[in-house]
C-alpha cells in the first residue's frame, strides 16, 4: 500500500482506498493513482518476481549460486538493441514503443543464438561461458556505438540503463503481466522435473527427465521473460542473482514446489522495496533503480561467499 | 536379461577397445576393472543409454537398448554415481520421494521407511544430501536406485571418497541388490577392498586394448597382473 500513496505527492489512505474502490472525487489523486502508481507497483512486482525466478532458474541450470538471468547475454543483447537504436537515430527513437521493441529484439537475437548453441553443446560450462562471451562482445558493440554517439543520444541510452518501473501504460503492464503469469505457470506444472534436475543431468536422464528437453525449456522461459523486463523497465542488476538466496535462506527448503512461490513472492516485494527507496530524494532527483538494486543485492552475494554453502 | 553383441565403445567413432560379448543374468554382481582411462565410465554411460555403442548392441530382454525412449529406458535401468556427484539442498526423504521416475507416483511412506532401514539412514532422513557424510549420500542415492525399482543398477564409482568404513557399508547395500535379483554392475578401483565380497559372479577386466570376462573367483593378484 506504501508504494500507492508515497511519491512525489502524497496522497491519503482514504484517498487511495477511494480510487481503487473507483470513488475517489479528486481527479488529479485518481490519475495518478490508476495511471502511474498501480501500473508502476505492478511493474514493481512482475519484474521482482519475474527476475527472481530466472535467477533460481539459471543457478539451477548452471549448478551455479553466482548464476542469474544476465549469464546467458540476453540483458547485454536488450542493451545493444537499445544502444543501436537510441545511438544511431542520435536518440530520436520513441521511448514509449522504439525502446522497448529494440531492446526485446537485441534480447531474442542473443536467446536465439543460445537456443542453437544448446542443441549443440551438452556441457552446462560451455554454455555458461559461450553466454559470457557472448555478454563481453555485445558489451563491446554497445561501447564502439557510444563512441560515436552525441550526448543527447548517450544521456538517453545511459538514463535507460539505469533502470525503472515508472514507464509503463496499463496496456504494457498488461503484456508484461500476461508473460510473467505464463512463465510462472509452465515452470509451477514442472517442479518435480526440477526437483530431479537438481540431481544432475545423468541421475535426471536415468530417472526418465528428457534433459535435453527441460534444459530447452528452461532456456526459453528465462530467456523470453528477461527479455521482456528488460525492454519494458532496463537492465536490471542483482534482483535475479540475489533474491533466489535470500528465499532459500528464509525458507530453508531446496523443493522447488516451496521454493518457487518463496523466489517469486520475496522477488515481488524486493521489488517494491526497491521501487519505494528509489522514491527517496537525493538533490533535485532521486537514486537510480540499479544503484539500488545492487547495494540491496551486494550484500546478499557476499554473505553467501562468506557463508561458503557448499550446495550446486 | 542383458546382452552386448560385438560391441565397441569410445569418443568422436574412436574405440576404446576390440569388439566386445557378453551377458548378465538377473542376481549377478559383474565388477569392471581396469586403469585410469581404459573405458569403463564409457562403457557405464553406454550401459546406461548415455552414449551410443560405435558398432554393435546392447540389447535388454532382446530390445535394443537405443530404441528405447527415455521413459522406457528408467523402467529397467538404474544409476549410482560417486557421492560428490551429487550437490543439491534437497533432505534425503525429498530425493527418495522423488520416487522411481518422472512419471510414477512417489513411494509410500512404508516402502521409504522400510527402505532406509535396511540402509540405516533413519536418522538422517530429514537432513540435507549437502550436510551428511559421503558414504550417507552414496547410501541414499543406491536407496533411491532401489526405489526406481529396475531390473539392472548401474555404479561408476560408487566408492570413491569414500572411507574404509563406509566402503564396507557400500559393499553390503550391493549384496543386498545383488540378493534381491538385480543384475548390478560395477566400474571401481577399489580392488583391495573389492576382494573382500565374497558375491562377485564376474569380472569385465580391461586390458591391452581389449575386455576379458572372467568369472569368479579371481586373485587380486592376478586380476592386478591382467590390467597391467
Amino acid at each position: 500500500m506504501s508504494e500507492l500513496f508515497l511519491g512525489s505527492v502524497f496522497i491519503e489512505m482514504q484517498d487511495v482506498l477511494a480510487s481503487l474502490w473507483g470513488s475517489n472525487t479528486n481527479p488529479i489523486h485518481d490519475v495518478i493513482i490508476r495511471e502511474s502508481r498501480i501500473p508502476r507497483a505492478f511493474t514493481a512486482m512482475f519484474a521482482g518476481g519475474g527476475l527472481a525466478m530466472c535467477g533460481m532458474l539459471m543457478q539451477r541450470f548452471f549448478h551455479n549460486p553466482l548464476a542469474g538471468p544476465s549469464v546467458l547475454g540476453i540483458t547485454s543483447g536488450a542493451s545493444f538493441g537499445v544502444a543501436l537504436v537510441v545511438l544511431i537515430t542520435g536518440g530520436a527513437v520513441s521511448t514509449q514503443f522504439g525502446i522497448p521493441f529494440a531492446a526485446f529484439s537485441g534480447a531474442m537475437g542473443v536467446l536465439l543464438l543460445i537456443l542453437l548453441a544448446s542443441t549443440r553443446i551438452k556441457s552446462a560450462v560451455t554454455l555458461l561461458i559461450l553466454g559470457l562471451m557472448v555478454g563481453y562482445m555485445v558489451s563491446a558493440g554497445v561501447t564502439v556505438l557510444q563512441a560515436g554517439a552525441n550526448k543527447d543520444a548517450l544521456r538517453s541510452f545511459v538514463f535507460w540503463g539505469m533502470g525503472t518501473f515508472s514507464d509503463l501504460q496499463s496496456s504494457e503492464v498488461l503484456i508484461l503481466g500476461s508473460i510473467f503469469f505464463i512463465s510462472i505457470l509452465l515452470i509451477a506444472f514442472n517442479t518435480r522435473r526440477l526437483d530431479l534436475f537438481s540431481l544432475g543431468n545423468d541421475y535426471a536422464l536415468s530417472m526418465g527427465l528428457d534433459v535435453k528437453r527441460f534444459r530447452f525449456l528452461l532456456l526459453i522461459v528465462t530467456g523470453v521473460l528477461t527479455g521482456i523486463i528488460t525492454a519494458y523497465c532496463g537492465p536490471i542488476a542483482f534482483i535475479g542473482l540475489a533474491v533466489p538466496h535470500l528465499a532459500r535462506g528464509i525458507w530453508q527448503s531446496g523443493k522447488h514446489k516451496v521454493i518457487l512461490p518463496a523466489v517469486v513472492l520475496t522477488g515481488m516485494i524486493t521489488g517494491l522495496v526497491c521501487d519505494l527507496l528509489i522514491r527517496i530524494p537525493i538533490g533535485t532527483s532521486s537514486l537510480p533503480l540499479n544503484a539500488i538494486t545492487s547495494l540491496i543485492g551486494a550484500p546478499v552475494v557476499i554473505y553467501i561467499l562468506m557463508k561458503g554453502r557448499k550446495v550446486f | 536379461m542383458l546382452e552386448l553383441k560385438d560391441i565397441t565403445t569410445g569418443y568422436n567413432g574412436t574405440p576404446l577397445h576390440s569388439s566386445f560379448s557378453t551377458s548378465a543374468k538377473a542376481g549377478e554382481l559383474i565388477i569392471l576393472a581396469g586403469r585410469n582411462g581404459a573405458g569403463k565410465s564409457t562403457l557405464i554411460q553406454n550401459l546406461a543409454g548415455f552414449l551410443r555403442p560405435i558398432t554393435g548392441a546392447i540389447e535388454i530382454n532382446s530390445e535394443n537398448l537405443s530404441a528405447l525412449s527415455i521413459a522406457q529406458r528408467a523402467k529397467v535401468l538404474s544409476i549410482v554415481q560417486t557421492s560428490t556427484s551429487v550437490w543439491t539442498d534437497l533432505t534425503v526423504l525429498e530425493i527418495l520421494e522423488l520416487g522411481a521416475s518422472v512419471n510414477t507416483p512417489s513411494p509410500t511412506t512404508k516402502e521409504i521407511t522400510k527402505a532406509v532401514e535396511r540402509f540405516n539412514l533413519t536418522a538422517v532422513l530429514h537432513s540435507k544430501v549437502e550436510q551428511i557424510s559421503d558414504g550417507e549420500r552414496q547410501k541414499t542415492m543406491i536407496v533411491r536406485a532401489l526405489l526406481q525399482n529396475t531390473q539392472i543398477i548401474l555404479m561408476d564409482e560408487p566408492s570413491a571418497f569414500l572411507d574404509y568404513p563406509s566402503k564396507l557399508e557400500l559393499w553390503k547395500g550391493i549384496e543386498l541388490l545383488k540378493n534381491e535379483g538385480r543384475t548390478v554392475i560395477v566400474s571401481s578401483h577399489d580392488l583391495s577392498t573389492l576382494s573382500e565380497l565374497q558375491v562377485i559372479d564376474s569380472y569385465w577386466v580391461f586390458t591391452k586394448g581389449e575386455i576379458l570376462d572372467i568369472k569368479a573367483p579371481l586373485p587380486l593378484s592376478k586380476l592386478m597382473e591382467l590390467m597391467d
